[in-house]
């Protein structure tokens, strides 16, 4: 105990001071005791012919002094920042200046990103306590010569949120750097916070490292890294993706982890937990998927390992084939339906990148694959650069024609073949309708459904012997409907029919799409070159995430860029052109050669900060907290408050005052919670106070009309401010529009946008102008303008005669306020989508102004040109108004009309 | 110095009262009418009231042969009373009656008021004659629909004078609304001169429950409407008991004032259902008058 007194100090000495003033308070709490609660009474009548009253006076009782005196030395205790020294040594904290913080935060270090804030906030922390600077120097500042420097843990804790690791390995750290200029920190204490995985190069460090340990006097080494799993030889083949699994830890017991794969769309196609055996370093995966799944993957993971280097994100080396058709003429952009290129597009366009233009353009566009739809011959001069490009791997495929019939070209599946076109299904065959095959396991079309319409009028049939033919579907006669030859390295593919549907519908379907896309997947043929730059797009951040970046970053050689290490010159991220997309990852790039050696034994690393100080103040605050609502307590129990005590009584427990506690904690959510089980009437506050009184008072006018003659209820009126408070909970918002206009900023415009479009109304009204005009593109309204199109609430035209508003309660002709203009203008645009209801209505009749009542419920404002039936017109639009936002276009039903048109006759 | 500015306040302050006690009086009005299922009386009027076998001494003249003929007996058209009756109501206008404990309980002149306009509404149903008093203590005849009911019956009085006995009529009703914290021989003076007009009536004694139980909390300081006097309690208990004690003194002499002079006395407290204490109260004065007939 005496220790820990011994152990006892203060950050701000001068607040001790205040203790001196306790006998003060001390004489003051005596000398006031509990003031008596005032009350009225109806008459003294009964009590005054009483001989005296007891009078008594309460004094303070003594306990509660006590109290409230101890309670007041620990509010001074508090302000004094009182913290106790664990580490009992009387350091020599007098000579030390300040605290410096040296931190090397590359990938690694995201790993255990919290963990590295806490050591941070605890060296601070101590700093603080010890009222000196700290001075922080980091990897991810611009420079790293100049550091920030703190003063209170409190700032630093806000800075270290704002700044996040690098996501790659340094080439060298800049430690010697500043310790050199900085005069080898003398008089200072020093931080140095690092990753051995953070360095590509072991030399490099130990050389830094020794420079540290001999040179800075006043040191601590950190390294808060113990264990770390990452990825690292990422390959993927034409069917399989490999990889290793790399542990480095300083013990390393038998652990298991997951290996996640992720899509595009964010759909886990594949996961799986493994097990690292003690002691085991690498893990080999290997695993096999089907083609178009593999195209599909856009990520890879290590699950709940959150640095860069466990995440690797594929690109385009993996998918997505060019593709060229070769078409001479343009004609298929006039008749697209009757074009064969138009269907071979459709079905590839959307995983592939196409190309249509002559064989030069697509060979020049390194096409893995070339369709030729429709050609029967093939030029001489395209023959030589066709067969080339086939014989290094290319895929062709090909269509039936009448005219490929007639001429006997090479590109073939087979050579020499003698074709004939063959009438299927004619009016006076006796054929059945034929149809196709089902694909059998072995086929490479295995797993497409074969639609049951499908119907073949005529279809390409030769006779070969050649046993380098093979036949990839049949149809039910088993005749060849797809067929395939191979040549060198090269592969083409026949379909037995024309790729419009002149021959069969078979274009039409999905099947065709399909069976497109299997054989595309089959073509190897790899990109070498592509000419534009890429982009960098997003960027893969320390945790291994994609954020988009606001950096402008180009490479133009996209084969070096998959040779680059990630490094602050090339940042990892996503890079892209139109054609061609490379990720840049850090999982596969680290150097970890270096990784087994173990620091630890030259120099003394601790992985954590062992506290020295512990703050008192929480503690402190949290008993005063305490003490002050008991004192609160008392003193409702002193006075007697019965009102209190019964509420106490009435719930038999201290459940309520719990809720009360609740209810104060969740005020925000109290204004909302609530709203949505009533209907209420909202109007929008202005900067104008007095405006702001007359719209209350306005609409609580209707509210109570709106009670007396319709079925419509309103709980309360309620005044909004846009910028703040949600909007949602209000069928019809009553926006006056004075000079002075609220100006509002890209969220509550947002908010305003989505409150219209999704069915709610807002009646603008226009106060305060010159009454000459009445069109919005007249000068003095264009504020209001601009006003209205920042809200996309401009498109506005008069409204027209039997308009559901004119009926949607009363019968009404005019819509009048205080002014009876007859302009009212509602939105006219986009109606579709909102079942034909206006959602803004704007007008300049003021109707507030009209609706408006003083105390003595007399109007508040005269009308112009005046008459109660103004009036009783201008409530009857309010009326109106609320049913409308309420009802929609329900009364413009047609089986209200008879009722109505009865209505009219009567009035006549 | 009285300002206009003030005047004109205070009275648009009573006003804004006005449309609430009118509106709640009347739907008042039409519940209590339910409950009620006659409140008429047979006698000597114009309006038919029922059918009834002619005894000897009936009026000949009244005996409707047309009905009597198409049964076996004969019948005479009873007629509806029309004497009507002169009932005065008097609701106590000083400012003690301004009191109320809590938010949720109106305060006794409101409920005062409110009982006078509704019984009055009730009563000018059935064509009798309801007097009610204005600021100046003179009784004003209401019109059938109260339409000349206004500010001037709601204001505040500094004394707690009685109207004087001359405007009251001979043989009429009288219903006196009030906390009765003033004294006590005003009441027995003023009842005394009634009931030498041979006017009957009811003493009603608006309380609010706090002036009741008295429960007033420790370390109060009590403030007076009336003479804005206070009074610093250390410890109510005392008081409590000699309070009550005193309480019950009064309802007691209001209770023999009112026996000796065959008035009746009623007690309401501001927050008891207010319908059926009128039931319960228009109940008593019917059969109380049916006695009479």
């Amino acid at each position: 105990m005496l220790n820990t007194i011994n152990n006892l100090a203060f950050s701000n000495h001068l607040a001790l001071i205040g203790l001196f003033a306790l006998p003060l308070v001390f004489y003051i709490i005596k000398l006031l005791p509990p003031a008596p609660k005032k009350m009225f009474f109806s008459s003294f009548y009964l009590i005054k012919s009483m001989e005296k009253v007891s009078v008594t006076k309460k004094n303070v009782p003594i306990w509660l002094l006590i109290y409230r005196i101890i309670l007041i030395t620990l509010i001074i205790l508090f302000f004094s920042a009182p913290y106790l020294n664990i580490m009992n040594k009387k350091n020599t904290s007098n000579t030390i200046k300040n605290y410096v913080i040296i931190a090397d935060i590359g990938w690694s270090m995201s790993k255990e990103w919290d963990k590295f804030k806490k050591i941070v906030s605890e060296i601070s922390v101590e700093a603080e306590k010890k009222n000196k600077k700290i001075i922080f120097y980091h990897s991810n500042s611009k420079n790293n010569m100049s550091p920030k420097i703190f003063t209170s843990s409190k700032s630093i804790n806000q800075y270290l949120k704002k700044i996040n690791p690098v996501p790659w390995q340094f080439e060298k750290s800049n430690l010697i750097e500043v310790i050199k200029k900085n005069n080898n920190f003398i008089n200072d204490k020093t931080f140095f916070i690092f990753s051995k995985f953070d360095n590509k190069n072991y030399s490099d460090q130990k050389k830094s490292l020794d420079f540290y340990n001999n040179k800075v006097k006043n040191k601590v080494l950190i390294d808060p890294i113990e264990s770390i799993i990452f990825l690292k030889n990422v390959h993927t083949s034409k069917e399989n993706i490999r990889l290793e699994v790399i542990r480095h830890a300083l013990s390393k017991p038998s652990s298991k982890f997951s290996i996640r794969i992720t899509s595009i769309d964010n759909q886990i196609i594949f996961k799986k937990e493994y097990e690292l055996k003690p002691n085991q370093i690498t893990f080999y995966f290997n695993q096999k998927f089907p083609l178009d799944v593999i195209n599909q993957i856009h990520k890879l993971e290590i699950v709940d390992q959150n640095h860069a280097g466990a995440k690797y994100y594929f690109d385009d080396y993996s998918k997505k084939k060019r593709i060229g058709i070769l078409s001479d003429s343009f004609q298929y952009k006039e008749n697209p339906l009757l074009s064969s290129v138009y269907y071979i597009e459709k079905s590839l366009n959307t995983n592939n990148i196409l190309k249509i233009g002559n064989l030069d353009q697509l060979i020049k566009f390194n096409c893995s694959v070339i369709i030729i739809p429709d050609k029967g011959n093939i030029t001489d001069k395209d023959h030589s650069k066709l067969s080339n490009w086939l014989a290094n791997g290319g895929t062709i495929i090909r269509f039936s024609n009448i005219r490929l019939a007639k001429n006997n070209t090479k590109f073939l599946p087979s050579n020499n073949l003698f074709m004939t076109i063959r009438n299927v299904g004619g009016v006076l065959s006796m054929e059945k309708k034929l149809k196709i095959n089902p694909f059998t396991k072995n086929s490479m079309f295995h797993g497409l459904e074969i639609p049951e319409d499908i119907t073949f009028k005529k279809q390409l049939i030769f006779t070969s012997n050649n046993n380098n033919l093979q036949i990839l579907a049949t149809l039910t006669d088993n005749t060849p409907l797809i067929s395939l030859g191979k040549k060198n390295q090269g592969k083409i593919f026949l379909f037995h029919i024309t790729a419009n549907n002149d021959w069969s519908n078979l274009p039409l379907s999905a099947l065709f799409s399909g069976m497109l896309q299997r054989i595309v997947l089959l073509s190897e043929k790899k990109i070498i070159n592509s000419n534009a730059n890429l982009n960098l797009t997003k960027e893969i951040n320390s945790f291994g995430d994609l954020n988009n970046t606001d950096k402008i970053l180009s490479i133009r050689d996209n084969s070096l860029l998959k040779k680059l290490t990630p490094s602050k010159e090339n940042l990892p991220g996503i890079y892209e052109n139109k054609e061609l997309t490379i990720a840049l990852n850090l999982s596969n790039k680290i150097y970890d050669e270096h990784f087994k050696s173990r620091l630890d034994k030259n120099y003394k690393i601790f992985s954590k900060f062992t506290i020295q100080v512990i703050d008192l103040k929480p503690l402190l605050l949290k008993i005063i907290l305490f003490m002050f609502i008991i004192d609160m307590l008392i003193t409702i129990i002193l006075k007697k408050n019965f009102s209190f005590i019964n509420g106490l009584n009435k719930h038999k427990n201290l459940l309520g005052l719990v809720f009360f506690f609740i209810f104060i904690f969740n005020l925000n959510n109290a204004y909302t919670e609530g709203l949505d089980n009533d209907t209420y009437l909202a109007y929008i506050k202005t900067p104008d106070k007095k405006l702001n009184a007359v719209s209350k008072s306005g609409l609580s006018t209707i509210k109570n009309l709106l009670e007396t003659r319709t079925s419509v209820s309103p709980k309360e009126v309620i005044g909004v401010n846009i910028t703040k408070d949600p909007i949602y909970y209000f069928p019809f918002l009553y926006w006056p529009l004075s000079k002075d206009l609220i100006i509002l900023d890209i969220t509550t415009v947002s908010k305003i946008k989505k409150y219209l479009t999704n069915g709610g109304m807002i009646l603008f009204d226009i106060i305060g102008f010159s009454r000459e005009s009445f069109s919005l593109e007249s000068n003095k309204f264009k504020t209001i303008k601009s006003f209205l199109a920042s809200i996309e609430a401009d498109n506005l035209s008069p409204i027209n005669e039997g308009h559901t508003l004119t009926k949607s309660f009363y019968l009404l002709k005019k819509f009048s306020g205080r002014w009876d203009n007859k302009n009212l203008l509602i939105e006219s645009s986009n109606l579709e989508e909102k079942d034909g209801v206006s959602s803004v209505i704007l007008g300049f009749n003021d109707w507030a102004g009209a609706w408006a009542l003083d105390i003595n419920k007399n109007p508040l404002y005269p009308i112009v040109p005046g008459g109660e039936r103004q009036r009783e017109i201008s409530y009857r639009f309010g009326i109106n108004i609320v049913m409308y936002a309420l009802t929609g276009n329900y009364k413009s039903d047609q089986i209200h009309f008879k009722s109505i048109l009865n209505r009219l006759n009567n009035a006549r | 110095m009285l300002k206009f500015k003030d005047l004109l306040k205070k009275s648009g302050k009573s006003a804004s009262v006005l449309p609430d006690l009118l509106s709640e009086s009347s739907i008042l009005t039409r519940n209590i009418l339910q409950g009620l299922h006659s409140t008429r009386f047979s006698g000597k009027g114009e309006a038919f009231w029922e059918f009834k076998e002619y005894r000897q001494g009936d009026n000949v003249g009244s005996i409707d042969w047309r009905k009597s003929a198409s049964s076996n007996k004969l019948l005479v058209r009873e007629k509806e009373n029309e004497t009507s009756e002169i009932i005065y109501f008097y609701y106590d206008k000083s400012k003690s009656m301004n009191f109320t404990s809590s938010n949720i309980i109106k305060s006794k002149y409101y409920l005062a008021t409110l009982i006078s306009l509704t019984l009055s509404r009730i009563f000018l149903r059935n064509r009798e004659n309801v007097y009610l008093f204005n600021n100046n203590n003179i009784p004003i005849k209401c019109s059938h629909d109260l339409s000349n009911f206004g500010l001037d019956f709601l204001g505040e009085s500094q004394n707690n004078n009685f109207p004087n006995e001359v405007n009251f009529k001979k043989n009429s009703l009288v219903i006196i609304l009030s906390d009765f914290f003033f004294d006590k021989s005003l009441v027995k003076e003023l009842i005394y001169k009634l009931k030498r007009k041979n006017i009957s009536g009811y003493l009603i004694h608006v309380l609010d429950p706090l002036e009741i139980n008295f429960e007033v909390g420790a370390n109060v300081q009590l403030c007076d409407i009336e003479t804005n006097k206070s009074l610093l309690l250390g410890d109510s208990s005392f008081l409590k008991k000699k309070y009550t004690e005193n309480l019950n003194n009064l309802t007691l002499e209001l209770q023999s004032i009112s026996e000796n002079n065959s008035w009746n006395y009623m007690l309401y407290k501001t927050e008891k259902n207010l319908n059926s204490f009128l039931l319960k109260l228009i109940r008593n004065i019917l059969i109380k008058k049916n006695k009479i007939a």
